[in-house]
């Protein structure tokens, strides 16, 4: 039960701002930081004691449970994304009063923003706890869509565009893992996470699953070829960018390569390939990242090359490989969420987006540079932080593996340290371009408190190196033995390729950060990968146009394109099944003789009602009512007076309601749609198309109706079930007991229906 | 002829109120039940906005109509998921279903009760709201 705990903590983190948000504003941000604090607390104690997994069975016929559980590999996303989540939403308290401001939007917003924030924190708790592949694939997508509702936040067209962009691809790499557990299930019989890394898959499984494993963290973690979503993204407010785009919602493709090493592993060709795409993002990403000019343009870059330096780690391997990537996660979640919310900082104290625009900002901006220059040093691995570790493990793997990744690891530590250094240099030093205006405390604090976390990783890296181990050890599913880092005053082959490399990444900056050339993102953006996202959707676009030019334009043809083809399947239907026994006409009692005359009446009257030439809209209606009502009479005939009731009553409501509808409409517009001839078909064509449709519902009901459902098997099965309990009340125990989720679905489409119907009403009533 | 409607509906409102009451209570052994109660139930704020004017938004059963729509929802979801927190799958009952309950009249106390009255709350306030919607814009003219 324990370990669910820090998801609980944190789904009620969301409800509880939302209600501190409504008594006074700046509430909400504080229950979600000190919630996330809380969070943060219960994962850590939770890991140091090792508690054990709970599980609760969710659907048992399909062996689906609500498993959690916290191992190291948990612990160390947990921690990261309630640590991160914390100091964003601190970050948030200053950052989005301002932006919403300049919006023009109500202070309520922000409550909505909140809500937001903390139930993408949910998520990505319940993915990284989960210990059911099920649970995880529907916690993957629930972070898709919380990013959706995040980046389509702001308002505008380029929100849109980004926030259906994102979504779009890491939806598609979410079906992707959905196709991946359900073939897993298929061989190995269980969704389990636990017992699906055990089992040995055939190589033909282990590659499929493999791919569509990788193909899906991929387009969760915005690697070449799937990484256009990510600078798009770019457009949510800085809050967003700083948690989902550069610590969480990403992170996840990590997370569920190394969740599934074990099953990547056991196919050679992804896992030859995996290192590879790691590699291609890094050069990538950093090459358009030394050359861009907007600020959270250049962040996203590097995120896309940061975390193919996540997939280069895992794809190395061994324990180098897989300990590093955690201290990896750990490292660049800490300082990428402090750039951004620099970055962010810094258009609000400058008014500008773009490098080119700002300089100079140290003396203005002192903490902000502080922060910026240790988050810089993280990344570029220099020593004093925590970052310098995390270089090592990549070296060592590097070095396992041979000159080539070894020559690899130089080059994309070079390119980290060049295009992070143009960042800080191009904001704080030079010669200052822009006036600046103060900034609020909650928007330094933030990012200077996480990068000092990198400062003393670096002078006391233990305990963050046993949690990176602890990762290390969930994701080989195998025991480590690592020596703990330090600085070694010895010359390691490690320390000679980091000094190359910073040579080399000044050598980069200096050739190639500074010149004035057309930007390669644009060209990425021409050219690249997104062009063909977006000529996919404007030929969807195209093509569902062109459907609706087909369309017939009046109402009768559109019904009767629907009814026409109805009618022809069903005739199919009827006259290739052999036919005794089918249709059964029943024997007629005296008894039934005035519900059969009754019958008659209400058929007699909707006929002669639709022949008539000039048909008010009442008496349609009314004909449309009579021939539910005879519906409900069958119902009685077949001995369900509970169906019948249901049925008389809500055609009642609907009736009302339908009638209700009909008087909004302006009394001049019905009448002339009353005497209006009929124009368009010739009248052969209305009488043909409607004896098919009269004629395909009469054999269609004729044919279920000769065939009650007493003699159904499953309607037996629940009759013998219901009877053989002591209870008394059968539809209660069927509707809340054995059917209760449906009753609750039914329930739910009932109450969208009635939101729809507000919303659409709601713009009249004031 | 507007005020005898107006003083029927008001005589009305008690009676069918009861009624629903009855239908819900009777559910289980006679035909009835929490989709036909709550229907019924939502057909006297029919009745109120056909007889009365625009005084009738004013009634607290009006005004709170989404939200019991809601409240029963949310109901009958915890009824449902309650069993969760405990251990079990969801949709568990209490007491479990082959073993007898305590009665009220031929009224069986489980908590199957609660879920179907989450049902009537649920549809009932679905009836209200739509038929004050139409009633309200009308009203508006």
């Amino acid at each position: 039960m324990e370990t669910v705990s820090p998801l609980l903590v944190a789904v009620g983190a969301i409800a509880a701002a939302y209600v501190a948000g409504l008594v006074r504003p700046w509430l909400s941000q504080i229950v979600g930081g000190v919630s996330a604090a809380i969070g943060f607390a219960l994962v850590l104690w939770l890991y140091l004691t090792e508690a054990s997994p709970t599980a609760v069975p969710w659907i048992p016929a399909w062996g689906v449970e609500l498993a959690f559980g916290v191992d190291g590999l948990a612990a160390v996303f947990a921690l990261v994304v309630f640590g991160v989540g914390a100091a964003i939403m601190v970050y948030s308290a200053g950052y989005m009063p301002h932006e919403l401001g300049e919006q023009g939007r109500p202070r309520k917003a922000q409550l909505r923003f909140d809500a937001l924030m903390l139930t993408f924190l949910a998520s990505m708790v319940g993915l990284v706890l989960a210990r059911d592949l099920i649970l995880l694939f529907v916690f993957w997508d629930l972070t898709a869509l919380m990013s959706f509702f995040l980046i389509g936040f702001n308002r505008g067209e380029e929100s849109r565009t980004a926030a259906l962009m994102a979504i779009l691809v890491t939806g598609i790499g979410g079906v992707f893992l959905l196709i991946a557990v359900l073939i897993l299930y298929v061989e190995v019989g269980s969704f389990s996470l636990d017992e699906s890394l055990a089992a040995g898959l055939s190589d033909k499984t282990a590659t499929i699953v493999g791919a569509l494993i990788v193909l899906a963290a991929m387009a969760k973690s915005a690697q070449v070829p799937f990484q256009f979503w990510l600078p798009n993204a770019m457009v949510a407010p800085t809050p967003v960018s700083a948690y989902l785009h550069s610590s969480a919602m990403v992170a996840a493709g990590i997370f569920l390569t190394a969740r599934m090493l074990p099953v990547l592993q056991q196919s050679p060709l992804v896992w030859t390939a995996l290192p590879w795409i790691g590699v291609v993002s890094i050069i990538v990403g950093g090459a358009v990242a030394l050359r861009s000019d907007k600020l959270k343009e250049i962040l996203a870059y590097s995120t896309i090359a940061q975390y193919g330096y996540g997939f280069l780690l895992l794809g190395l391997g061994g324990a180098h490989g897989a300990t590093g990537a955690m201290l990896f996660i750990i490292v660049h979640a800490l300082a990428k969420a402090t750039l951004f919310m620099v970055a962010g900082a810094v258009t609000h104290a400058t008014g500008s987006k773009r490098l080119s625009e700002v300089g100079g900002l140290a003396k203005d901006l002192p903490h902000l540079a502080v922060a910026t220059a240790i988050a810089v040093a993280g990344l570029a691995a220099i020593p004093g932080t925590l970052g310098f570790f995390k270089e090592e493990y990549l070296f060592d793997a590097a070095l396992e593996h041979g000159p080539l990744f070894v020559a690899l690891s130089v080059i994309a530590a070079a390119l980290t340290l060049a295009y992070l250094g143009r960042f800080f240099v191009g904001i704080f030093l030079g010669e200052k371009l822009r006036s600046t205006e103060p900034i609020p405390p909650t928007m330094w604090i933030p990012p200077l408190g996480l990068a000092l976390l990198l400062i003393v990783g670096g002078l006391y890296p233990a305990p963050f190196a046993a949690l990176a181990e602890a990762g290390g050890v969930a994701t080989l599913q195998e025991a480590l033995s690592l020596p703990a880092p330090w600085y070694h005053l010895e010359l390691r082959p490690g320390y000679l390729m980091a000094v190359v490399a910073w040579t080399l990444g000044a050598a980069l900056w200096f050739a190639f950060g500074r010149q004035d050339r057309p930007r390669l993102s644009e060209l990425m953006t021409r050219y690249g990968p997104e062009r063909w996202h977006r000529g996919a959707i404007s030929a969807l676009d195209y093509v569902s146009a062109k459907l609706l030019f087909l369309e017939q334009n009046t109402l009768r043809t559109r019904i009767a394109s629907v009814l026409v083809p109805c009618a022809a399947l069903v005739a199919i239907a009827a006259l290739t099944t052999p036919a005794e026994q089918v249709y059964h006409i029943g024997e007629i009692r005296s008894e039934h003789v005035p519900v059969i005359l009754g019958l008659f009446l209400a058929a007699a009257t909707s006929l002669s009602v639709t022949l008539v030439k000039s048909k008010g809209h009442l008496t349609m209606v009314l004909a449309l009512t009579a021939v539910g009502c005879s519906l409900a009479a069958v119902y009685a005939f077949l001995g369900g007076p509970d169906v019948a009731l249901v049925a008389v009553l809500m055609e009642l409501l609907l009736t009302l309601v339908f009638l209700g509808v009909l008087r909004l409409i302006r009394r001049d517009v019905l009448e002339r749609e009353q005497a209006r001839p009929e124009t368009g078909q010739p009248r052969w064509f209305l009488v043909v198309v409607s004896i098919l449709s009269g004629g395909f519902a009469f054999v269609l009901a004729w044919r279920v109706l000769s065939h009650p459902l007493a003699t159904d098997p499953t309607a037996g099965f629940y009759r013998d079930i219901t009877t053989a309990l002591p209870q008394v009340n059968m539809v209660a125990s069927i509707i809340a007991d054995f059917r209760g989720l449906d009753t609750l679905g039914e329930m739910t489409v009932l109450l969208i229906a009635m939101l729809g119907i507000v919303s659409l009403l709601r713009r009249r009533v004031r | 002829m507007n005020s005898v409607l107006q003083d029927i509906a008001e005589l009305l409102v008690l009676p069918i109120l009861v009624f629903a009451v009855a239908l819900f209570v009777k559910g289980g052994t006679a035909p009835g039940g929490a989709f036909s109660a709550g229907v019924v139930a939502g057909l006297v704020v029919g009745l109120l906005h056909l007889a009365f004017d625009s005084r009738v938004r004013q009634l607290a059963v009006v005004r709170g109509a989404p939200f019991i729509a809601a409240g029963g929802l949310l109901l009958s979801i915890a009824v449902t998921f309650a069993p969760v927190f405990f251990g079990d799958a969801p949709a568990t009952h209490i007491p479990p279903a082959d073993t007898q309950s305590s009665h009220f009249g031929t009224l069986e106390l489980r908590t199957q009760m609660l879920f179907e009255f989450g049902v009537m709350l649920a549809v009932f306030g679905f009836s209200a709201r739509v038929m004050s919607l139409v009633a309200l814009v009308e009203e508006e003219r």
